[in-house]
């Protein structure tokens, strides 16, 4: 990496530094844990799609603490004149819980999830196309009630030529009443994201979306509306 | 002190519940108060576990009040110290574990209507 990438490359401290700080706030203050993987012994399906991303990763927990997977992902990078430039990745995830907190009426916990694999690129506006090799870091931590939710998430990718795919999370939230684990437990959810791709990338900003999370048993749906439009999250454990 | 004190006769009455078979008209019913339970996704993980038991009959978990109670099937018993091993495999953490002289369903039944 040259002198000019490892700037950008550090840049991305300073433009996530909002809510990364609030992030490490959230762990610092023992608030922890969304579940990117599920129980011992059971497998977890996770679908997210929203207008410019979709992704599908599926992990299996041979530990309480570790869930070794795989993950398919596409984003569309904004690119002058109102285009988008496609990236579309394959690889190999491994899910670590670093700690959990089992509080009388809470749960917190803290994540690493480390991926690796393949990204094909198509170039155009003064990008190249091609294909390579990419890394990821992700920090989750998340602080649950039967009432009250709060996350955040910060994931980092990078792969040759300077490619980069950023997004850092907070969502917090609340269920509307105490549902039984029976029924159907329904939450107002409200994440706000924020995405940095490469250099000169066209667009960044933060992005505000109101969900609706339902679960039940083993079925978790979140689905929102923000101003590029839809988006859809389901995870199913096994 | 009366921290002590509960914990000691809790611990009392759970080695009862495994050294002893249960009463005539008592169906051994154990209930585990579970620490962290607080969504579907940490039940349904307990839940799995448990109904894999060979012993295991009704069960009913109760997210708000952190509740696992578990029956036991016809002519068996609940071996506590093997269903707190399973709760902890499953990622959570048992805080106390009582027999009650009730069936699973009566056990719903009144911690709905609370």
């Amino acid at each position: 990496m040259d002198l000019t990438g490892l700037r950008h490359a550090l840049d991305v401290s300073s433009l996530l530094r909002p809510l990364t700080l609030a992030a490490a706030t959230l762990a610092l203050c023992g608030q922890a844990a969304a579940l990117p993987m599920g129980p011992y012994e059971s497998s977890m399906l996770m679908l997210d799609s929203t207008p410019a991303t979709r992704s599908v990763s599926v992990n299996h927990a041979v530990a309480q603490t570790w869930a070794p997977g795989v993950t398919l992902q596409r984003w569309e990078e904004p690119a002058a004149h109102g285009a988008s430039l496609l990236r579309e990745g394959a690889g190999l995830s491994l899910t670590h819980r670093l700690h959990r907190w089992n509080l009388p009426q809470a749960q917190a916990n803290l994540w690493l999830v480390g991926e690796a694999g393949q990204l094909r690129r198509a170039g155009g506006h003064g990008r190249s196309a091609g294909e390579g090799g990419y890394g990821a870091l992700a920090f989750m931590a998340d602080y649950e009630t039967t009432r009250v939710y709060a996350g955040s998430s910060l994931k980092l990718l990078r792969s040759g030529g300077g490619l980069r795919y950023d997004v850092a999370r907070l969502r917090t939230g609340f269920s509307f009443w105490e549902a039984e684990y029976e029924g159907i437990q329904p939450w107002f959810i409200v994440e706000a994201a924020r995405t940095r791709y490469g250099v000169g990338s066209m667009r960044e900003g933060t992005q505000l979306t109101p969900m609706l999370r339902l679960i039940h048993r083993r079925w978790f749906v979140e689905a929102g509306v923000n101003r590029d439009g839809g988006m859809f999250n389901l995870m199913f454990n096994h | 002190m009366n921290r002590i004190l509960t914990t000691l006769a809790l611990t009392a009455a759970a080695l009862a519940a495994q050294a002893q078979s249960p009463a005539a008209g008592d169906p051994g019913t154990i209930r585990f108060s579970v620490n962290g339970m607080v969504c579907a996704f940490c039940a349904q993980g307990i839940e799995k576990r448990l109904t894999k038991m060979p012993e295991t009959g009704p069960l009913y978990i109760n997210l708000a009040q952190k509740v696992v109670a578990v029956e036991p099937k016809p002519g068996m018993r609940i071996d506590i110290e093997k269903v707190k091993a399973e709760i902890v495999e499953a990622g959570y953490a048992v805080s106390a574990a009582q027999a009650v002289p009730m069936t699973v369903a009566a056990i719903r039944t009144q911690m709905r209507a609370k």
